[in-house]
């Protein structure tokens, strides 16, 4: 025993060891609280990120429009023909939503799962690593943004907040292939009935999402855009996760899944709109901590 | 005041990971190259290991609050990397090439070691099998070029601030 207390490195190694088992064990524990050190260093890097990010932001943006200019004829032709669709398609959603707030008038109901503001911000910084697919967002609660909340780019959903400070954001993306990373989702079927499901797991082979959990009496098929339900108590619902590609049986063949081809880009994007949901979350009864999951 | 040139400089290229690395050109795939844990290298092999490690510890701590949600993974992988190359090179016949080959072999231990404790504390997706078909030889281009692209500047830098301490 003495000769082993004498033994200095091998001492230290192992404390290291311990002591870094311990902060392992304490992080995970509050993983959805930031705390005031990680809030502050936060802050700080990202006044540093956010000198690169912006011209490397300019750049990409530039590099990216002189791209589409040349998409532009046949996009413009493509939008010239939908125009008239257009037309009767904005009248028809007005008459709707007014029929729709006069219903809610008439049954005195208050918001709905579908309203929600969006918040924009910029990308700052990103994970550097295949397995875990983090960015890192330029607003954070002095903005109002929480944890949980969805995050969304032009095209469709991108991912949510895990972690705020006070002037950043940590976003796990949808391609994260943690286990915590699921998404409460709905499809219309072929005779147009709700199927409702998960989206939970990324196929890296193929990108694209797995849409799990789905009845086997479903009737899907490709080409079936999938959206959030607000089922899952934090995102707002009607937010477009992507189109079905493929459907198939689990390995047990007790549900069906569905591969879905991603709306959003989860690679290039550099500014996105966090969601802040005006319904209540339901049986919420704290900000900080519970459950990560949607 | 060496060190805190040396602080900068490591800063600068911890920041660059983030955004100019992964950011809009590196995509977040497996391109990245580890700049921050190369330079760290290069602070062991031509500086002294205490300070690698000292900035290791610093670094990998940062990485940890900045782009992960879990506190330890990084600690340990930016501080052991470091001290393993350079107690290789102790036992290597030193050359370019020695270094440029250990660096790299190193460079792929760290992506070994985030992808196992990853795995072991929060799960990952990525199978395996993907991880030493794809992953791990596209990431060893990468790295080999980043040590390439960063064997002359951090050798001067490590060097000659070392050179100015003994005076």
């Amino acid at each position: 025993m003495k000769r082993f207390l004498n033994n200095r490195k091998l001492l230290i190694t192992l404390l290291s060891f311990l002591l870094l088992v311990i902060l392992i064990g304490i992080s995970l524990q509050g993983r959805n609280q930031t705390h005031w050190y990680q809030s502050f260093v936060r802050d700080t890097v990202g006044v540093g990120q956010r000198l690169f990010a912006t011209p490397i932001g300019w750049i990409d943006d530039t590099v990216t429009s002189v791209k589409e200019v040349r998409d532009v004829y046949k996009e413009n032709e493509y939008l010239k023909s939908r125009l008239g669709d257009y037309a009767g398609n904005s009248v028809k959603v007005r008459d709707l939503e007014r029929e729709n707030n006069e219903l809610k008038d008439m049954l005195k109901l208050k918001g709905s799962i579908r309203d929600y503001t969006l918040l924009p911000a910029e990308m700052i910084g990103r994970t550097s690593s295949e397995w875990q697919r983090f960015v890192t967002v330029n607003i954070g609660k002095e903005q109002g943004v929480k944890a949980n909340m969805a995050v969304v780019t032009a095209d469709g959903l991108v991912g949510r907040v895990i972690q705020t400070s006070a002037y950043t954001s940590l976003v796990q993306l949808l391609s994260d292939t943690s286990r915590t990373n699921n998404v409460s989702a709905v499809a219309d079927d072929t005779k147009g009935k709700g199927v409702f499901g998960t989206i939970e797991g990324f196929d890296e082979e193929t990108n694209l999402l797995k849409f799990t959990k789905i009845p086997n009496d479903a009737k899907l098929k490709k080409g079936q855009i999938v959206t959030t339900s607000g089922l899952g108590g934090k995102y707002p619902s009607g937010i477009v996760v992507g189109k079905i590609e493929q459907v198939k049986s689990d390995q047990y063949g007790a549900s069906k899944i569905a591969y879905v081809k991603p709306a959003a880009d989860f690679e290039q994007f550099g500014h996105v709109f966090v969601i802040q949901r005006e319904a209540k979350e339901p049986f919420a009864e704290t900000d900080k901590g519970g459950d990560t999951r949607e | 005041m060496n060190n805190i040139k040396l602080f900068f400089a490591v800063f600068l290229l911890f920041i660059l990971e983030g955004t100019l690395f992964a950011g809009p050109l590196g995509d977040g795939s497996p391109y990245v190259i580890h700049v921050t844990l190369i330079a760290l290298m290069f602070l062991g092999r031509y500086g002294k290991i205490e300070q690698a490690l000292g900035f290791g510890l610093l670094f990998g701590l940062l990485y940890d609050f900045v782009y992960s949600d879990i506190i330890g993974i990084y600690l340990f992988a930016l501080s052991a990397i470091p001290l393993f190359s350079s107690f290789v090179l102790k036992y290597v016949k030193e050359n370019v090439l020695t270094i440029i080959v250990t660096f790299t072999f190193s460079a792929i231990l760290f992506e070994l070691d985030i992808y196992f404790f990853t795995a072991s504390v929060v799960g990952v997706g990525v199978p395996f099998k993907e991880l030493a078909t794809q992953i791990i030889p596209r990431s060893l281009i990468a790295q080999l070029i980043g040590i390439i692209v960063l064997y002359y500047p951090m050798t001067r830098l490590v060097q000659s601030t070392f050179d100015e301490k003994r005076g």
